[in-house]
């Protein structure tokens, strides 16, 4: 019996943990340092990602480009399990636009830049390395050229 | 017995702790009207479409820009009162004319107006109070960053941010009707302040960036139609279909060419050579000019 409590009481915590780290990442103050990376570029919106490690687990949203601005998607993960956040930008027929991670490189670029020539609907894909879970935040800015 | 009574323990200290961490509960408030505490319908689709859709729209930030950056002149004239708050009673109208403040404030301070954004500030926070999402409203900081040219970035992001943290916020209360609105508000309301603009300052730019606005408008018109059977919504749905149906005339063609990526000083780099041309007769941009004009008119003072 004592077995069983410990490990319940175990799960809770756990449970509790794992809702206060979430917590964390959704921070004002994790928000803000990642939008100081915008530099020069102006803050549009955040996106908060959290996913539980699995296969092909990952979060994608959709915005607007309009042709002649210039946006920066930044990427900020904790990086508590080893995966880092890869952000993926897809075209309106989902073709791949870039990606945050170049495997021809074997390298992370902590934001990528998209100078838009063409108007449409574009979609943001945020996922981990290796389908590990995690949770960052991806902000997306914009500047005029 | 004991180990259950210790587990039961365990277990409501742990509701009770995460509990903490849940959003704000929706208070009775009899100044308002029943759609404000009230949870919308249910829309036929996710609620993860429904959130994607709204955000999906673009800030009225970008437009202001491209208007600034064409050279027109600010112009107040063309804002909507904030003397108009006192009129905004229901939370229909709060939410819708939260929008239209919201979009009013991102000109202003593109253009650096600093004493204008105090009193679209506080009209804001009057709506945004009314709606009980005032609390990511933070008017001291907002008002300090307004007190001071130097501090315009400061403005523009956390009025951004509480402006983003009040939709979802409506969103996560089950009140996405309200969201749709406020984006709706703001929307029009970006579009209603660069046809005004292009009425006296002729700039391609500017004219593609309207004609741009028929695919936020489809995207805009299929959250609308959600709420068809509510007749504040069916009337603005019939109010923006008037605009839909000039936008219908626009046409945008689309090139495809494989995009190329390069490094400049550590970052990632895109080369689009995809490309989109918007094709708008004359007649069909005075026509946009017009009716965007009088259903903002309207829906302002409905």
């Amino acid at each position: 019996m004592r077995k069983l409590i410990l490990k319940i009481t175990g799960l809770i915590v756990g449970v509790m943990f794992s809702q206060f780290s979430m917590a964390q990442c959704d921070s004002d103050d994790f928000l803000d340092d990642c939008a100081s990376q915008l530099e020069t570029f102006t803050f549009i919106k955040a996106f908060n990602t959290t996913l539980k490690a699995g296969p092909g687990a990952k979060q994608e949203v959709s915005y607007v480009f309009s042709k002649g601005s210039e946006y920066i998607i930044v990427a900020c993960d904790q990086n508590n399990k080893g995966g880092k956040m890869i952000v993926s930008l897809f075209d309106r027929t989902h073709k791949l636009v870039a990606s945050t991670y170049s495997p021809q490189m074997k390298r992370h670029f902590p934001s990528l830049v998209f100078p838009c020539q063409a108007t449409g609907v574009y979609y943001i894909e945020f996922k981990f390395e290796a389908d590990k879970g995690g949770c960052g935040v991806g902000i997306l800015g914009f500047d005029k050229k | 017995m004991k180990a259950i009574k210790y587990i039961s323990m365990i277990a409501s200290c742990a509701f009770l702790l995460t509990a903490c961490g849940g959003g704000d509960k929706l208070e009775d408030n009899e100044a308002v009207d029943t759609a404000a505490t009230t949870k919308s319908t249910t829309p036929d689709i996710s609620e993860e479409v429904l959130a994607d859709l709204i955000q999906s729209i673009p800030t009225p930030l970008e437009m202001s820009s491209s208007i600034k950056e064409s050279g027109a002149k600010f112009d107040p004239k063309i804002l909507n009162d904030v003397d108009n708050v006192e009129k905004y009673k229901t939370s229909y109208k709060q939410a819708f004319n939260l929008g239209v403040y919201g979009a009013n404030l991102a000109y202003i301070n593109i253009y650096e107006k600093t004493l204008s954004s105090l009193e679209y500030l506080n009209a804001m926070r009057v709506l945004s109070d009314n709606l009980k999402i005032g609390q990511f409203f933070d008017f001291n900081s907002m008002k300090r960053f307004a007190s001071s040219d130097d501090n315009i970035d400061s403005l523009i992001y956390s009025s951004t941010i509480a402006f983003n943290n009040m939709d979802s916020e409506l969103r996560k209360q089950k009140r996405g009707n309200l969201s749709v609105l406020m984006v709706t508000g703001t929307w029009l309301e970006g579009l209603h302040v660069a046809t005004q603009v292009t009425k006296s300052n002729k700039n391609k730019t500017i004219e593609d960036k309207i004609g741009e606005q028929k695919m936020v408008l489809d995207n805009l018109f299929v959250i609308l139609d959600m709420y068809k059977d509510d007749p504040y919504f069916k009337e603005v749905s019939t109010e923006i279909q008037k605009i839909k149906t000039e936008f219908d005339k626009v046409e945008i063609k689309y090139t495809y060419k494989e995009p190329e990526s390069k490094v400049v000083n550590g970052r990632l780099v895109i080369v689009d050579n995809s490309t989109t041309e918007i094709v708008m007769k004359p007649e069909n941009l005075q026509a946009i000019i017009k009716i965007t004009d009088e259903v903002r008119n309207k829906l302002i003072a409905l």
